[in-house]
């Protein structure tokens, strides 16, 4: 005979239906005997009855109508997957033309002076969407999943391995390992770094990122481009202290250096200008000495005044490497 | 899958939106539902849907016609309205009114006392379901979703185990374990 706990675990199924008939049969004659089983039972009918039944009040067709227009928009328009969460951020990736254009043309002035590293992904220069374009669906933990179908719950890296586990936000315990020579975890830390809405996730992919930059001198064009995005977009100044350190270990790439110039020249934030002034010490050539001297003259902040103008005694006296008087 | 289907899926793999449009129309009233069931309300619901179309017009090449493509598309609903989930409460979003639980998830009226009961029973048992859909929310969150998935949804435990990728025992095992926690629920609050 079998135990009530065998007959516990089959109520569910009885009560929605999902047992054979002979096996119907089996807990009908069990509930018979047994008060507990029984017990159970009219409980789980309870909640049956209690709660609404599956036959949910179909949508309205004009309902259907607009979502299915705002989709095909979405698709016509070249809408990326991910592109209606954190819209704010994304938006940036989409915007106008000419910028679009501009920033293509970075990727791929980026992609040319610092190379590929790797298996290809996305093409140098190639359409923006490529930043969320599908990856390959990748071996796993616990099988197979398509990376762009989640989000990251956490990002572990291993420095001694080089390797990268990301584990993802879904309904099983599914994480990718492997090295950031991989496309499939590039493309999930790109993904961490633009569409995860959870600081410390986006903390952990940027120190990745940063840990690869420095063990590399250089990393995959959209990783560079994701990592600018996020120090022009990200409200947490934590994470962007961390982007502007791992574009640091990319300097001189002058895209890189441009873009820390102009945190250093408007960011609202005295911190993160500090910290970009910080990077770009030491990595200073003859044009870009001159910024310096003006920031050194009129800036409002008296530690960056007093910093740049070490720094531009320093290059005068040909202390800074690419200084016209080494 | 009917070879109407094919041949829209084949030419939506080639970039066709008009025939993605209408894999959408054969199978979107579903997708929308068991979002609904799974995010909690329709607003959010709305945007979950939208990114789940979006996201398999992408991925379709990488459809592998292992399944209905139904499956394919709750695997992806499921998933993304899981990490919306996870999201949002992160926001501190979570608690569901029972006026907002009949919206979400319908009303109902067999489980309202019967009109010779009087308001006071009418009043219990409204506030029964609402604990018990509180309780639901409060369920892990795979436990949680089988749960919709079998209860509202009214999916077949295959389906549910092809859709969250998982083994037919597993999702038996996590409607067992949400069965027993809202029971316990249940005579918590008749027994107080």
């Amino acid at each position: 005979m079998k135990a009530c706990k065998y007959y516990q675990k089959q109520l569910p199924l009885y009560v929605y239906g999902e047992l054979n008939p002979a096996e119907a049969a089996d807990v009908d004659a069990h509930v018979q005997l047994c008060t507990d089983c029984q017990e159970s039972l009219t409980r789980l009918q309870d909640l049956q009855q209690l709660l609404p039944s599956p036959s949910l009040e179909p949508p309205e067709d004009a309902t259907m109508t607009l979502l299915r227009n705002a989709v095909s928009r979405r698709l016509r328009a070249g809408d990326p997957a991910g592109a209606g969460w954190g819209a704010g951020l994304r938006s940036l990736l989409y915007p106008a033309p000419l910028l679009r254009i501009g920033f293509a043309a970075l990727v791929f002035l980026v992609g040319l002076l610092i190379g590929r590293q790797s298996a290809p992904t996305a093409a140098p220069g190639a359409d923006l969407q490529q930043l969320f374009s599908a990856g390959q669906a990748v071996q796993s933990g616990e099988g197979a999943i398509s990376p762009l179908l989640a989000g990251v719950e956490k990002i572990r890296y291993h420095p001694e391995s080089g390797d990268m586990e990301i584990y993802y936000t879904t309904v099983n315990d599914v994480y990718l390992k492997g090295d950031l020579g991989n496309p499939a975890v590039r493309s999930m830390l790109r993904e961490a770094l633009l569409e995860e809405e959870s600081p410390s996730v986006r903390l952990h992919a940027v120190k990745a990122v940063k840990s690869l930059a420095e063990k590399r001198q250089s990393i995959d064009p959209d990783l560079v481009s994701a990592l600018v995005y996020l120090l022009q977009k990200e409200p947490n100044g934590g994470v962007r202290l961390k982007v502007i350190e791992a574009l640091k270990a990319l300097l001189p790439d002058e895209n890189v250096k441009y873009t820390l110039v102009n945190i250093l020249l408007d960011d609202p934030n005295p911190a993160m200008r500090i910290e970009a002034l910080g990077a770009l010490a030491g990595n200073l050539n003859g044009e870009d000495i001159n910024i310096f001297r003006r920031i050194a003259r009129e800036d409002s902040n008296s530690f960056i005044r007093t910093r740049s103008s070490e720094m531009v005694r320093e290059y005068d006296a040909g202390n800074i490497p690419g200084s016209g008087n080494e | 899958m009917d070879n109407h289907e094919l041949e829209l899926i084949r030419r939506a793999r080639q970039g066709s939106v008009e025939a993605f449009d209408q894999l959408v129309r054969l199978h979107d009233r579903q997708v929308l539902q068991m979002i609904r069931n799974i995010v909690g309300n329709l607003d959010d619901a709305y945007d979950v849907y939208q990114e789940t179309f979006i996201r398999a017009y992408h991925k379709l090449a990488s459809f592998r016609f292992e399944s209905e493509l139904s499956t394919w598309l709750g695997r992806i609903a499921i998933n993304l309205s899981i990490s919306w989930r996870k999201r949002q409460r992160r926001r501190q979003w979570l608690t569901l009114e029972p006026v907002n639980n009949d919206a979400v998830y319908g009303k109902n009226t067999e489980g309202d006392a019967q009109p010779d009961e009087g308001a006071e029973g009418l009043m219990m048992n409204r506030e029964l379901r609402a604990e018990i859909l509180r309780e639901v929310n409060r369920l892990p969150e795979q436990q949680r979703t089988v749960f919709i998935l079998k209860h509202f949804q009214g999916l077949k435990i295959r389906e549910i185990a092809d859709m969250m990728d998982c083994a037919e025992g597993t999702v038996k095992n996590h409607l067992f374990r949400a069965t027993q926690k809202l029971q316990k629920s249940l005579t918590a609050y008749a027994q107080p």
